[in-house]
């Protein structure tokens, strides 16, 4: 075996799987639920609501419980951390799709397959700011499992997308005049996770060498 | 003198005495200490300000917020408890506290500990009072602040001095007991949940389908005709009910499903018959007692209108 492939069933083994498995057959149960009942409203049969029940599972993807030991490896933290992410994403990835497909397509779907794109938008700006805001709890918090605190992520954003007045909403269909402004702030809160998540895994041990090596600059001036 | 001549002749020796162990007074301390935790758990005081602020921000006394005060009485019967209110946060605060032993892998040293797990579980659950109490105060607060002694309360503004007696409300004190058991089956929950894992994704996503409306509303919304008879959170005014028969019914309702929970929890360190017994008749209550209960809906949708 090559060190690639063995190095990722090693990272594998610690992965929350009961956890991501939870959230994907909740979210295809969700979606199935309000597929089921056609004279709903649109906003109950919200295919984001299968996407939530998923990001509560990806919260505890980078809780490490390994992560005392990995931490001396000379592997970065955004690497294993991307690694890590890597490995789950084909799982969420195919929930999501046919999840999205189950929801698009059946009787009385209010958003349709051009919604698609749009929904899948909104799904990775929720799993994007969940997995920043894990990211931002390990490296502010103590604890190598404190990033499942990021849980808090996915309520706030049902209940911001429930109850936010008229002029923020998240919550919005193609018919209804703010669709577009609602698209633009999933999009800015894509943006707002990613950079949360490069922010929080940068390298404790390469900032402190960074500013060793300052120091030790300014020493010799 | 032989062997057997003594051994005739010395007393059988009594058997040591041991002075019965004072369950009664392990609980009691135990509760207490698990009530003042859970009373000051940050996640649990997160949730009762959640609570307070959706109380002052719902009945219209404040400059920002609700336009009028029609929305006072359901707050006070227990609506300031629910989706993202105290009810929540209580149940995700006492699971943490049941699961403690578990989740930091501490099993050994509570087992050389004189109580029983069936003890600590007793504690557990009887602590919730403290969380039912803490929601009975934020409730009396707010009726005495909102309503008054007299216990009645007009909900239209708009028309000023002018009294419109249809608006007029009389606040009962059945409906005040809502939310503060919602509170009490919340943490029931919890316990419950605790109980038997100790994974705190459990914790999560029974918080979800169990407490968040839409998704906490789906097997209503889809099974039921669109109406949510037995969703925990359903909470109304009597007001809005016509009478407090549905009021004592959704009580009734909400205590069949705790004592369900505190049942089954218990459930998971004595099988006795006892524990069936209750069990069962828990569930009956429940089956009963649901089906007659209040309705309820969607956040921002008006509630259903009955033919």
């Amino acid at each position: 075996m090559s060190g690639q492939p063995q190095r990722l069933a090693l990272i594998a083994r610690t992965l929350a799987w009961p956890a991501l498995i939870g959230g994907a057959a909740l979210c295809f149960a969700i979606i199935v639920l309000t597929s089921l009942d056609v004279d709903s409203s649109p906003h109950t049969r919200w295919p984001g609501l299968g996407a939530l029940a998923l990001c509560l599972g990806a919260a505890f993807v980078l809780d490490d419980p390994a992560s005392a030991t990995t931490d001396a490896s000379p592997t970065s933290l955004a690497k294993r951390r991307m690694l890590r992410i890597a490995l789950t994403l084909p799982l969420l990835g195919a929930v999501w799709a046919g999840s999205l497909y189950y929801a698009t397509t059946a009787d009385g779907a209010p958003l349709g397959p051009d919604a698609r794109g749009a929904l899948s938008i909104q799904a990775s700006a929720m799993l994007a700011t969940t997995l920043g805001a894990s990211a931002a709890a390990l490296r502010l918090m103590p604890g190598e499992a404190s990033g499942w605190a990021a849980v808090v992520v996915p309520f706030a954003l049902l209940v911001c997308a429930y109850y936010l007045p008229q002029r923020w909403a998240l919550l919005a269909t193609p018919a209804e005049p703010g669709w577009q402004a609602a698209q633009q702030r999933w999009v800015l809160l894509l943006a707002v996770g990613v950079l949360a998540l490069i922010w929080a895994s940068r390298d404790p041990a390469a900032r402190s060498r960074a500013g060793g090596v300052r120091a030790a600059t300014s020493l010799r001036h | 003198m032989s062997a057997a001549a003594i051994t005739s002749a010395t007393p059988p020796a009594a058997p040591v005495r041991t002075a019965p162990p004072p369950v009664r007074a392990v609980r009691w301390a135990l509760t207490r200490v698990e009530g003042r935790r859970l009373l000051r758990h940050p996640i649990f005081l997160l949730g009762m300000a959640l609570s307070a602020v959706t109380l002052a921000l719902m009945t219209g006394r404040l400059p920002f917020g609700a336009l009028d005060y029609s929305a006072t009485p359901s707050m006070l019967a227990g609506d300031c408890f629910v989706v993202v209110g105290g009810a929540l946060w209580t149940f995700l605060a006492v699971f943490l506290a049941v699961t403690r032993d578990r989740r930091d892998d501490a099993q050994d040293f509570y087992l050389a500990q004189p109580t029983t797990a069936r003890l600590r579980t007793e504690a557990a659950l009887l602590s919730v009072a403290w969380a039912g109490m803490a929601g009975a105060v934020l409730i009396a607060l707010g009726t005495l602040l909102l309503v008054g002694l007299d216990g009645a309360l007009v909900t239209d503004v708009v028309n000023g001095p002018i009294v419109d007696e249809n608006q007029r409300y009389e606040v009962q004190v059945l409906e005040l007991f809502q939310g503060p058991l919602y509170l009490v089956l919340a943490g029931t929950v919890g316990v419950l949940l605790g109980s038997w894992t100790r994974h705190v994704y459990a914790a999560v996503f029974g918080a979800l389908v169990l407490f968040l409306p839409p998704v906490a509303l789906l097997p209503w919304l889809v099974f039921d005709e669109g109406i949510g008879h037995g969703y925990f959170g359903a909470i109304e005014a009597a007001a809005d009910v016509g009478g407090s028969a549905p009021i004592a019914s959704q009580l009734l309702g909400l205590a069949a499903v705790a004592a369900a929970a505190a049942t089954a929890a218990l459930a998971r360190h004595d099988r006795r018959l006892v524990v069936l017994v209750i069990a069962a008749l828990s569930v009956a209550v429940l089956v009963l007692g649901l089906p007659a209960g209040p309705e309820a809906t969607l956040p921002g949708q008006p509630p259903p209108t009955t033919p």
